[in-house]
């Protein structure tokens, strides 16, 4: 594996190496992006707490299985259940704007936390695919935090979208948030793909929080899909939508028809402080998606991952081990006790 | 030897050479010699003289735009084929990595020098925006 560093607080006009950084993922894309002979890699941090502004379009490179592309946060600057303000992250804002938009085959995104402040323009999103070349081709999008602007905006958004019309998408442990609930947006849609597994996953908001259309198949386990304006989980067309020990704010999570299944799957699951720490905060960007604790309805209603790589994941999005004492959770997060629950301090400063 | 400057400008970053690829479609959506890949504010630090394969050109006096509309405006891309959210069809790609472009090789024989040997120059407004280019339009900003 070959790494190339990025900092988006170091001096521009870097070539990548740790003494030298590159001082936007885009820059790293333009400067190394082309054939692989080797995995290469991309690490990004913020030495200064900045934010990346600049979206990156991976574009023009040949990857193979092999040698893949891999788009990572660095330890410390990795995305977790709520946004953090001082860590890496991409920030954008525009007409014609992703975080990070992928078009050449093979490539994976771990650990990136992504929004988009102000969308004027539709088709924008946070974390998408676009035209793939191979119909073997795999992307993988896992421990991710996407948000969507947090006003409501009148243009078509969606923080995940599967558009390579052929190839496999996984996402594992992410969270998609829009606030908007009409229109044309989707917290995760699989518009006109083949294949999207969703694993562990929690996506709210949008018109529909997970959508399958047209052609694919999506395949939801452990994900718990919430606040959206029409359906929680929806499919539409001769798409197929699979759900496995899944969770809905409405009635749509054990859903059945022609194209869609459902087993083990929780309906009326309500978006709020019982299910998750603090979804629906005031302040947009202070909402959090950990588990509300032992009490929440997604305790201990997951089911193992199963499947290959990146499938057979093992933690959380924050890196905890999953499945101890046979246990497994529905969302990003595996409840610990360890946690400090919310109110904690009171009792800390109360007694003292 | 490299080291760290502080821009007084606007601080452009340009590519110096064509990005390769293996087809003609990718080879249309990466970045081109002369093209702008990123806007900096004045103020911002960077390497002088910077790495492969960057250049670049700081550009001095008023520019008749504020920072957030130069960034917004040299850092576009044109894609094409974007989805249509009531179909599902999708086929997004870029045919433009950049919109905007300066003109290297038309730029006055000093400033080409400089940037041959130094890989930055400073020049101001005036006398740079003639060579920017949109590819789209072919129209310059001079």
């Amino acid at each position: 594996m070959i790494t190339y560093y990025v900092d988006c607080d170091a001096a521009g006009g870097g070539d990548g190496s740790v003494g030298s950084p590159y001082d936007a993922l885009s820059a790293a894309e333009a400067a190394q992006n082309g054939t692989f002979t080797d995995v290469i890699r991309f690490l990004c941090s913020a030495s200064a707490g900045g934010k990346d502004t600049v979206g990156t379009f991976v574009w023009g490179g040949d990857q193979t299985a092999a040698y893949y592309l891999l788009i990572q946060a660095a330890d410390g600057h990795r995305a977790s259940e709520a946004w953090n303000p001082n860590i890496y992250g991409i920030e954008i804002s525009g007409s014609a704007v992703n975080c990070i938009s992928i078009g050449d085959d093979y490539c994976r995104v771990d650990g990136i936390q992504g929004r988009v402040t102000a969308s004027t323009g539709n088709y924008n999103g946070c974390f998408v695919t676009s035209t793939n070349q191979s119909a073997t081709n795999r992307v993988d999008f896992t421990n991710l935090l996407a948000l969507g602007p947090v006003s409501d905006n009148t243009y078509s958004f969606t923080c995940y979208n599967n558009a390579d019309p052929d190839g496999v998408m996984n996402l594992v442990n992410c969270v998609g948030r829009i606030v908007t609930t009409t229109d044309s947006n989707r917290a995760c849609v699989s518009s006109s793909g083949t294949t999207l597994n969703l694993y562990n996953c929690i996506f709210i908001g949008g018109q529909s929080a997970v959508e399958s259309r047209a052609v694919g198949v999506v395949n939801c386990r452990n994900v718990y899909a919430a606040g959206s304006g029409n359906e929680a989980f929806y499919r539409r067309d001769t798409a197929t939508l699979n759900k496995v020990n899944c969770a809905s704010s409405d009635g749509t999570a054990d859903d059945t028809d022609a194209y869609t299944t459902a087993s083990n799957c929780l309906v009326n699951v309500p978006l709020d402080a019982t299910t998750l720490l603090d979804p629906l905060n005031a302040t947009v960007l202070s909402r959090d998606y950990h588990l509300a604790g032992v009490d929440s309805d997604l305790y201990g209603a997951g089911v193992a991952p199963g499947g290959s790589d990146p499938l057979n994941y093992t933690t959380d999005i924050d890196g905890d081990t999953i499945g101890v004492g046979g246990r497994y959770d529905i969302g990003v997060d595996w409840y610990s006790t360890g946690e400090a629950p919310p109110d904690s301090n009171f009792f800390f400063y109360s007694y003292f | 030897m490299a080291e760290l400057a502080t821009a007084t400008g606007v601080l452009v970053l340009l590519m110096d050479h064509d990005q390769t690829a293996s087809t003609s479609l990718k080879r249309d959506g990466r970045y081109k010699r002369g093209d702008i890949v990123a806007v900096y504010p004045p103020g911002k630090t960077y390497w002088r003289p910077p790495a492969e394969p960057w250049l670049f050109v700081e550009v001095t006096g008023t520019i008749p735009f504020s920072f957030a509309q130069v960034k917004a405006r040299y850092e576009q891309m044109e894609r094409v084929g974007a989805f249509d959210p009531e179909t599902g069809d999708v086929k997004t790609r870029p045919i433009r990595r950049r919109v905007f472009h300066v003109n290297l090789d038309a730029l006055p024989l000093a400033v080409r020098n400089a940037l041959a040997t130094d890989r930055y120059v400073s020049v101001p407004w005036t006398a740079v925006r003639a060579y920017i280019r949109n590819k789209v339009t072919n129209e310059t900003e001079g």
